[in-house]
C-alpha cells in the first residue's frame, strides 16, 4: 500500500483522463450518470451519489449483438463488441457488483461476450468516506469493502490518498502513473484501517439485523406476508431491475437486415419484474403476480444467488429504492422480513 | 455434453430438415441432421435450442432415442406462437439452427431387471418418447414396462402406431385414455390419473417417469403418493421459458434452480420443497 | 416472391405515413423486400391483391366502416399503425359526450350531408392482427415489424412499461420531480423518447398489457394530482381503455 498527496492524486487522474477514453460520474440535471470525461472537472468526486445507471452498461450493454448469420448459407459467427476504456471513480458497491458479474459470467458456461469485453475495461475505484444517500446499505451487506473487481483503488486518508492495486493491470498503471509515492509503514497501515473502520461506523446503518443469517431467514419466511403487502403496490414497471448493478437477466431476439443478407442475434436487458419473463406459450405465466416476482427478485439477491456465489447479490447501492415510485426498497425488505422472523410473525404456510 | 466450444455459446449450428410429417392440426414432426457435425450426442429428456433464422430460438426436446439413425434426430413441435409457427412453415431441405443438447436427462440406471412406469400427458409424450424408446428397444433388460398416455381427444393422440407396436412386446403394457371420446373411440375415457389406481406397483422396484403439462403433475404426484411410491423414484421434466439454455439468462429459474441446467429432468425428491416447481 | 403491401388512411393527421416516408434510404431497401401496391388513396383499394394492410387513422363515418370491412376481407394481415387506429387517440374523446351535441358542434346544421359515427379505433370495427402504437409511430419499430413478418415470424414489440426503457436510457425520472408522467402504465417501444427530452410521457403508445392503475393513481395523488387531472391526462390518448377500466372491464 502506498499513498500520494491530494494534489498528486488530482494530477494523476488528470493524466489518466488525458491518455485514455475515460468514463466517470458526471452531473446531468439533478442526478449523476456515467459519461465520457474530457477533463477532471467533469468528474464528481466529493458529492458522489449513485448514478442513474451503474457502470454495468459498459460491461454488459443494454442491447448487444451476439451472433451474425449469413442469411443465404446460414453460416454463423459470434460477434463481440469491445473497446479499450477506463472507468474512473467506481465506488465500492459497484466494484463488488463487477466482481460478482465476473464470477457469474465465468461460472458454468462462460459468457464469451462479457469476458472478452471485460478484459478491455480498466476499473479505477474510489472509496467512500461517507454514506452517499439514505437509500444505501453497503455497510450492512458488506460491500463497502473491496477485495477484487478493480485494478486501482484510491481511498482518502488524512487528506491524502492511499492506493491499492487489485490486478496485474493495476500494477502496470501504478508504475506508469504513480511515481514517487510513499509506501505505508506497518503502523500507518494499521492506522489507516482503523480510521477507515471508524468512518464506516458513521454510515447509514439502517438495516437493524445482522445480515449473515439472511438466506436462511428468507428461506424460512418464503411466504412472509410482506411480499403480498408490497405486491399490492408494485407497478411492475421494471425500474428496479434496470438500475440494478447486479441484475443480469436478459432476453434474446433476432432480426434480419433489409437487404436480406444478415441475421443478427441480439440480447437485451430483461428482468423478473416484467410480465413476459416467466411466460410460456399459451399465455401461462409461472409468476403472474407482482408478489411472486418481488419474492423471486429479492430471494435471488439475498438467498438463491447469495448461496451460490457466497456474497450478497444486492451490493447495497440503493438505486432501486430510489428509482421505485412506490418506495419498495431493500432496507425495508430486510428489516421487515428479518423483523417478522425474529418477532415470530407467522407466515402463510405456518398459519 | 454441451457445445464443442465455449466461445460459441450462443452460436447455432446448421442443421437440415430431412423429413417432416403433419401429425395433428397442431403438431408437426421433423427429422433433422446436423450439417457440420456427426451426431447430436444427446441423452433422453435433453433438449435443443432450435433457431428459425430471423425469427427466433425455442427449446424443443429431442424425441428420438440416443444412437438414432446416423446423426439424425427427431423433434415434434406444437404450433404455439412466433417461432413454432414459423417452424411449421418450413419443409424438407430447409436449414434450421441447433444449439445443444442441454439439460439433465432420464436414466434407467439402477433399474435393470426392475419395473419402469411412464406417464405422459398430451404433448408430454414427445420428450418422454426418447426415454420410452430407449427402454422398450431393450425391453429384455427390464421386468415390467408400463406406459400410460392421456390426451384431450382421440384426434390429439400422437405416435398411435408406435404405441401399438410397443404394446405388442411381451413385457410392455400400454394404456391410453382420452379426456373426451368421439363416436369411433373404443378405449378409456377420463383423465390420466384414472389409469393409476388400478395399477399394481412394486414401489421398491419401480422407476416412474412423468411428463405433461403443469396442471397434470400435481394430480399425478398425488395419485402416486397414495400408492406410496417414494419421491426419489419419481422423475419429471419441467417446462419453463428459456432464452439461453446455458444457465445465464435467468428466464428458466425455479427459485434457486435453473431448469435449463439443473433440469428439465428432475428427481421429485430434489424439488418437492420448491414451492415454485409444481 | 415479395409480399404485397398496402397503406390506407382514415381519420388521422397522416403523421404515421409521413414517419414511414421519412425512412428515406431504408424505404428504398424496403421496396426490395415488399411490393407496395397502395399508398394513401392513390390507387383505389378495390380489386387490389395486397396481403398486408397497414391502417392509419380512426373510423368516423359509415363510409369508412364499409371501406375498412372491405380491406379486412382482402388482407391476410391487418396491422394498425399509430394511436388513432390503435386506441382511437384524441378523436375518441367524442365518446365521452352526447353524440348529437358533438355532431351539432362539429357540423352545425350540415350534419345531414355527412354520415358521421362516434369515432372508433379500428379494432372496434374489424379484427386487427397486430398494432404498432404511437403518436406518431416510431419508424424503426415499423421497420422492425415488417422485417419480422418477412422473416416468417409474428410481429413482436415490448410488452413492458415505458419506465423500463426510460431507465435503460439512464434518464432522470420526471415523476420524481412532480411531473405527471404516464410511463409506468404505458407500453414501451419508443425508447422513452419524450422523457429523454425532459417531456412527460402522455401515453401515446397505449396502456401496457399489464399495469397497476390503482397504485399508480395513489402515487400521483401523493404528489398532489387530483382524480380529474389524472383522468384528463389518460383520456388524451387512452380514452377507450379508461372507459373500459371504469366500467369494470379490462
Ligand atoms: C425443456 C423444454 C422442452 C420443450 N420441448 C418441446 C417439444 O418437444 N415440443 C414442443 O412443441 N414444445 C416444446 N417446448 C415448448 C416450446 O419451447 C414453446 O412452445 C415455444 O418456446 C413457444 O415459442 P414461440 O415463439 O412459438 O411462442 P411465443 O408464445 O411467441 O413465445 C414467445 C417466447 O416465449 C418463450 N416461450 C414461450 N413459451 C415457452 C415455453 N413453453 N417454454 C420455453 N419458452 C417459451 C420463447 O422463448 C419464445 O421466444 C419445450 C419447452 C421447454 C422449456
Ligand atoms: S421499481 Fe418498484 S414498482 Fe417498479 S417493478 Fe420495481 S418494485 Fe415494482
Ligand atoms: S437490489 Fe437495489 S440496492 Fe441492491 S444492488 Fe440492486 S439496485 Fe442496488
Ligand atoms: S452505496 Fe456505499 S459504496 Fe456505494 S456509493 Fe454509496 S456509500 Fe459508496
Ligand atoms: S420519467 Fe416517466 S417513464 Fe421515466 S421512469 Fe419516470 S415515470 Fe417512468
Ligand atoms: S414516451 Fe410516452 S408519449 Fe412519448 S413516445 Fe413514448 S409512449 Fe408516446
Ligand atoms: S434458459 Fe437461460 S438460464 Fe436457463
Amino acid at each position: 500500500m502506498h499513498k500520494i498527496s491530494s494534489e498528486k492524486f488530482h494530477k494523476v487522474l488528470e493524466q489518466i483522463i488525458k491518455d485514455n477514453e475515460t468514463y466517470g460520474a458526471v452531473k446531468k440535471r439533478d442526478e449523476y450518470i456515467y459519461d465520457r470525461l474530457e477533463t477532471l472537472s467533469d468528474l464528481e468526486i466529493e458529492n458522489y451519489v449513485p448514478t442513474v445507471l451503474p457502470p454495468k452498461k459498459y460491461f454488459y450493454p443494454q442491447e448487444e449483438d451476439l451472433v451474425q448469420i449469413d442469411y443465404k448459407t446460414k453460416k454463423a459467427n459470434r460477434v463481440i463488441f469491445k473497446k479499450e476504456i477506463v472507468l474512473l471513480g467506481v465506488r465500492p458497491c459497484d466494484i463488488n457488483a463487477i466482481s460478482l458479474f465476473d464470477r457469474i459470467m465465468s461460472d458454468g458456461n462462460p459468457d464469451p461476450n462479457y469476458l472478452e469485453r471485460r478484459k478491455h475495461i480498466t476499473v479505477i475505484g474510489f472509496d467512500c468516506v461517507k454514506s452517499c444517500w439514505e437509500h444505501a446499505l453497503c455497510e450492512a451487506v458488506g460491500t463497502i469493502n473491496v477485495k477484487e473487481g478493480y485494478d486501482l483503488f484510491f481511498s482518502e486518508y488524512k487528506k491524502e490518498y492511499v492506493i491499492k492495486t487489485g490486478s496485474k493491470k493495476g500494477e502496470e498503471l501504478f508504475d506508469r502513473y504513480i511515481k514517487n509515492s510513499h509506501k505505508l509503514s506497518e503502523k500507518e497501515r494499521d492506522d489507516y484501517h482503523h480510521e477507515r473502520a471508524e468512518r464506516i461506523k458513521k454510515f447509514n446503518h439502517k438495516v437493524k439485523y445482522l445480515f449473515q443469517d439472511v438466506s436462511s431467514i428468507f428461506e424460512k419466511h418464503y411466504d412472509d406476508p410482506y411480499w403480498k403487502e408490497i405486491g399490492k403496490i408494485c407497478l411492475m414497471c421494471g425500474s428496479c431491475v434496470m438500475v440494478c448493478p447486479t441484475c443480469y437477466c436478459f432476453t434474446m431476439d433476432e432480426e434480419v437486415d433489409l437487404k436480406l443478407q444478415t441475421v443478427t442475434r441480439k440480447r437485451k436487458w430483461d428482468g423478473c419484474m416484467l410480465r413476459d419473463f416467466a411466460m410460456v406459450a399459451g399465455n401461462h405465466n409461472f409468476r403472474p403476480t407482482a408478489e411472486m416476482r418481488l419474492k423471486h427478485r429479492w430471494n435471488r439477491k439475498f438467498n438463491y444467488l447469495l448461496k451460490k456465489y457466497h456474497m450478497s447479490n444486492c451490493v447495497g447501492c440503493g438505486r432501486c429504492g430510489f428509482a421505485c415510485l412506490v418506495k419498495i426498497n431493500p432496507i425495508d425488505i430486510l428489516n421487515t422480513i428479518m423483523g417478522n422472523y425474529y418477532s415470530g410473525v407467522k407466515h402463510e404456510s405456518e398459519k | 455434453m454441451s457445445q464443442k466450444n465455449d466461445k460459441d455459446l450462443y452460436v447455432p449450428e446448421r442443421a437440415r430438415i430431412v423429413e417432416t410429417k403433419e401429425m395433428t392440426d397442431l403438431e408437426k414432426y421433423f427429422r433433422i441432421k446436423l450439417l457440420d457435425r456427426e451426431a447430436l450426442g444427446h441423452a433422453p429428456g435433453q433438449f435443443v435450442m432450435v433457431t428459425v433464422y430471423g425469427v427466433g430460438e425455442v427449446p424443443i426436446s429431442v424425441s428420438s432415442p440416443p444412437n438414432g439413425r446416423s446423426g439424425e434426430f427427431e423433434l415434434v413441435v406444437r404450433k404455439a406462437g412466433n417461432v413454432t409457427q414459423a417452424l411449421h412453415n418450413l419443409g424438407t431441405e430447409s436449414l434450421v439452427g441447433i444449439r445443444g443438447p442441454f439439460g439433465t436427462n432420464f436414466t434407467s440406471k439402477g433399474f435393470e431387471r426392475k419395473d419402469i412406469l411412464f406417464i405422459a400427458g398430451g404433448i408430454g409424450l414427445v420428450p418422454l418418447r426418447s426415454f420410452i424408446k430407449q427402454v422398450v428397444n431393450e425391453n429384455k433388460k427390464y421386468r415390467k414396462i408400463t406406459i400410460l398416455y392421456g390426451a384431450k381427444s382421440p384426434d390429439e393422440l400422437l405416435f398411435k402406431e408406435e404405441m401399438d407396436q410397443w404394446g405388442k412386446k411381451e413385457n410392455v403394457e400400454v394404456k391410453i385414455t382420452v379426456d373426451k371420446g368421439d363416436p369411433s373411440w373404443k378405449g378409456n375415457v377420463g383423465v390420466i390419473t384414472t389409469l393409476i389406481p388400478p395399477l399394481e406397483i412394486d414401489i421398491q422396484n419401480t422407476l416412474v417417469a412423468v411428463v405433461g403439462p403443469p396442471v397434470m403433475y400435481k394430480f399425478v404426484i398425488l395419485s402416486l403418493a397414495s400408492k406410496k411410491v417414494a419421491n426419489k423414484n419419481i422423475y419429471l421434466s419441467l417446462e419453463r421459458r428459456m432464452k439461453c439454455g446455458v444457465g445465464k439468462c435467468g428466464n428458466c429459474q425455479i427459485q434457486g434452480s435453473y431448469a435449463c441446467q439443473d433440469g428439465p429432468v428432475y428427481c421429485f425428491a430434489d424439488i418437492e420443497h420448491l414451492k415454485e416447481a409444481l | 416472391m415479395k409480399p404485397k403491401v398496402a397503406f390506407f388512411d382514415f381519420a388521422s393527421c397522416e403523421g404515421c405515413q409521413l414517419a414511414v416516408l421519412d425512412l428515406e434510404e431504408e424505404l428504398l431497401d424496403l421496396v426490395n423486400i415488399v411490393e407496395i401496391v397502395n399508398f394513401r388513396e392513390a390507387i383505389s383499394e378495390k380489386g387490389e391483391d395486397y396481403e398486408i394492410a397497414f391502417i392509419e387513422g380512426s373510423i368516423s363515418s359509415e363510409h369508412q366502416i364499409e371501406r375498412i370491412k372491405k380491406i379486412r376481407k382482402q388482407a391476410k394481415l391487418l396491422i394498425t399503425i399509430g394511436a388513432c387506429a390503435c386506441t382511437g387517440n384524441m378523436q375518441y374523446l367524442s365518446n365521452f359526450f352526447d353524440f348529437e351535441e358533438v355532431k351539432e358542434y362539429v357540423y352545425g346544421d350540415k350534419a345531414k350531408y355527412f354520415d358521421p359515427v362516434q369515432s372508433k379505433p379500428i379494432d372496434q370495427i374489424v379484427n386487427v392482427d397486430f398494432q404498432i402504437p404511437g403518436c406518431p409511430i416510431d419508424k424503426y419499430e415499423f421497420l422492425k415489424v415488417v422485417k419480422q413478418v418477412i422473416a416468417g415470424g409474428l410481429p413482436r414489440i415490448p410488452n413492458y412499461p415505458v419506465c423500463s426503457e426510460c431507465k435503460m436510457q439512464g434518464n432522470e425520472c420526471l415523476l420524481k420531480k412532480g411531473i405527471l408522467c404516464l410511463g409506468p402504465v404505458t407500453r414501451a417501444g419508443c425508447g422513452a423518447i419524450c422523457c429523454k427530452n425532459f417531456k412527460y410521457c402522455f401515453g401515446c403508445r397505449g396502456l401496457a398489457p399489464e399495469f397497476n392503475i390503482e397504485s399508480f393513481k395513489d402515487v400521483l395523488r401523493s404528489i398532489g394530482y387530483k382524480e380529474k387531472g389524472i383522468m384528463a391526462q389518460f383520456k388524451i390518448v387512452n380514452g377507450k381503455d379508461i372507459q373500459l377500466l371504469q366500467s369494470g372491464g379490462k
